[in-house]
């Protein structure tokens, strides 16, 4: 079987998520060939994978290093500037304890998926060792950004559900959150579809999870 | 009449030892049998556990529903008279909690979300009460492992998928659609159930989607199930040749079993279908060939269709 996937990190940069990101970093380079060699036990094959980063803070904390976009990497052709975006991701900042999460999360939701292929997968992961605030905690600031979901009810909409197509697929996506059971993330997994939760500690930096995990629970919700 | 005459199961693990599919099948008492696949749900099941030979959740399920079933046969525990499937789920309920508990560690990651059950598994299961020259046939499914019948008139879906969207059998062959039920540990699962009265001779077949998720249609699947019958001189050659047409097609693991009711040898039973399985290749599978456009494949479905749905 050939999937088409895509994959958005969105990834908690603040001052206590430097193990993970070192994580991503350390094995960015070698992400397409371990996922494809998990998929391939599966009898799983990607034909097209793509990835891209949202590297997100707090608005009100750290203005216009709240948030870091791309556009998709081609893996494995671009592997280098994939490599090379995560590379430039440190951890600072932050502020208060919650962070800008559902923002990050809703410009991953509205991300140009790739619509071509009978077998398509469109996966967000997220990692977080924090809460999030509620959307528009940081409104006021000037690179707040203009058309963000107002509320979470809004937000909701924009994932959808199987009666109200959101911004993708309603059968290929999914959404992992490597996250704490705290409000934001909690929130979403006791309301929306197509979730896995796996709940860490708040404010250890995700320091239980290690690498092999996180491929498995990418390549296992493939 | 005693029966089945014949049963079959095709099954294979697409990684030995690996495989997430199982079946039991039991036919002790003069007129009643019965025959069950399940298929364990490596995505939502791949969590890993040391107390069971660190086996995954979704290998544990369907092997642990495969036996549950099998002993609610053996306790004589299908009786038709309606309450069969409120005690069936009673005791996947109370016996998957039991595993859970046992093979459960306190350590590990807290996982939640609707992608995660633990120890998640299909099913489909067919349980038969012969009456003379008909069976009454109970079906009892969750997920998107399917029931059938097959008799002169064709193949016959019974069971309905438990899926999040509302589609056909051809729709499905297409789609990606997930499962919106499958039984686990938590508890909150249905049972669905069906019972119909089917007139002899038939088949009583129960799929995992390994067995019939691979073709372009649904014609194909009744295809290979009466093809390779006519290609064998024993319930054995049959089940190995079941076997080698579904592999090369599959992606997956699949469980395909399959009970005769009211013919009595292979020769009988290649007798009786033969006319079905040259029936449906002139009209569908010749008739499609190997280039033919969904178009195509859409108009010959619409043909095919109602009879698939007849009951």
């Amino acid at each position: 079987m050939k999937y088409n996937v895509d994959i958005v990190f969105v990834i908690d940069s603040t001052g206590s998520m430097s193990d993970l990101i070192d994580i991503v970093k350390k094995n960015a380079i070698n992400f397409h060939t371990d996922i494809q060699a998990v998929m391939s036990k599966k009898g799983k094959t990607i034909q097209d994978f793509r990835i891209k980063v949202i590297a997100y803070r707090d608005y009100v904390a750290d203005g216009a290093d709240a948030m870091l976009r791309t556009d998709f990497f081609n893996l494995p052709e671009e592997t280098e500037a994939f490599q090379d975006t995560v590379n430039s991701i440190s951890a600072f900042g932050g502020g208060d304890e919650p962070e800008d999460g559902l923002e990050a999360l809703a410009f991953a939701i509205r991300s140009k998926w790739n619509t071509e292929g009978l077998k398509r997968r469109q996966l967000i992961v997220v990692w977080s060792d924090a809460s999030t605030h509620e959307l528009g905690f940081g409104k006021e600031m000037e690179n707040y950004p203009t058309r963000m979901a107002k509320d979470f009810n809004e937000l909701t909409k924009w994932w959808g559900d199987k009666d109200n197509t959101g911004y993708m697929d309603y059968n290929s996506k999914r959404l992992i959150l490597f996250t704490p059971d705290v409000p934001g993330w909690s929130d979403i997994r006791n309301s929306w579809d197509n979730v896995i939760h796996y709940m860490s500690e708040a404010g250890r930096g995700l320091e239980e999870i290690n690498y092999n995990q996180i491929i498995d629970a990418i390549a296992y919700s493939i | 009449m005693t029966g089945p005459f014949i049963v079959i199961c095709s099954e294979r693990e697409k990684l030995a030892g690996l495989g997430e599919d199982s079946f039991s099948y039991s036919f002790g008492t003069e007129d009643t049998g019965y025959i069950s696949v399940f298929d364990g749900c490596g995505g939502m099941g791949a969590k890993k556990y040391p107390k069971a030979g660190n086996r995954s959740g979704a290998r544990v399920a369907s092997k642990l529903a495969a036996y549950v079933t099998d002993n609610f046969y053996e306790d004589k525990q299908f009786r038709f008279d309606g309450t069969d499937c409120q005690r069936l789920k009673e005791c996947l309920t109370n016996e998957f909690a039991k595993m859970r508990n046992t093979i459960e560690t306190e350590t590990g990651a807290k996982l939640g979300g609707d992608l995660f059950k633990t120890m998640p598994t299909t099913a489909s299961i067919a349980a038969v009460k012969i009456n003379g020259s008909s069976i009454t046939c109970e079906y009892f499914w969750a997920g998107d492992s399917r029931g059938y019948f097959l008799d002169k008139d064709g193949l016959c879906q019974v069971t309905k998928d438990d899926i999040k969207t509302d589609e056909d059998a051809f729709t499905n062959l297409r789609s990606d659609g997930r499962m919106s039920n499958v039984i686990h540990a938590e508890g909150d699962f249905n049972l669905n159930t069906r019972e119909i009265d089917i007139d002899l001779p038939a088949m009583v077949i129960a799929s995992t989607d390994g067995g019939f998720g691979y073709y372009g249609t649904p014609m194909d699947f009744e295809y290979i199930i009466l093809s390779s019958l006519m290609e064998s001189e024993s319930p054995e050659e049959w089940e190995n040749r079941l076997s080698e047409l579904i592999i090369p097609v599959t992606g997956d693991d699949f469980a395909v079993s399959i009970a005769v009711y009211g013919l009595y040898d292979i020769a009988g039973c290649k007798e009786y279908f033969k006319e079905r399985c040259q029936f449906i290749k002139e009209k569908y599978i010749d008739t499609a060939g190997e280039n033919a456009d969904e178009d195509m494949l859409l108009r010959l479905w619409q043909e095919y269709k109602p009879g698939y749905y007849r009951r």
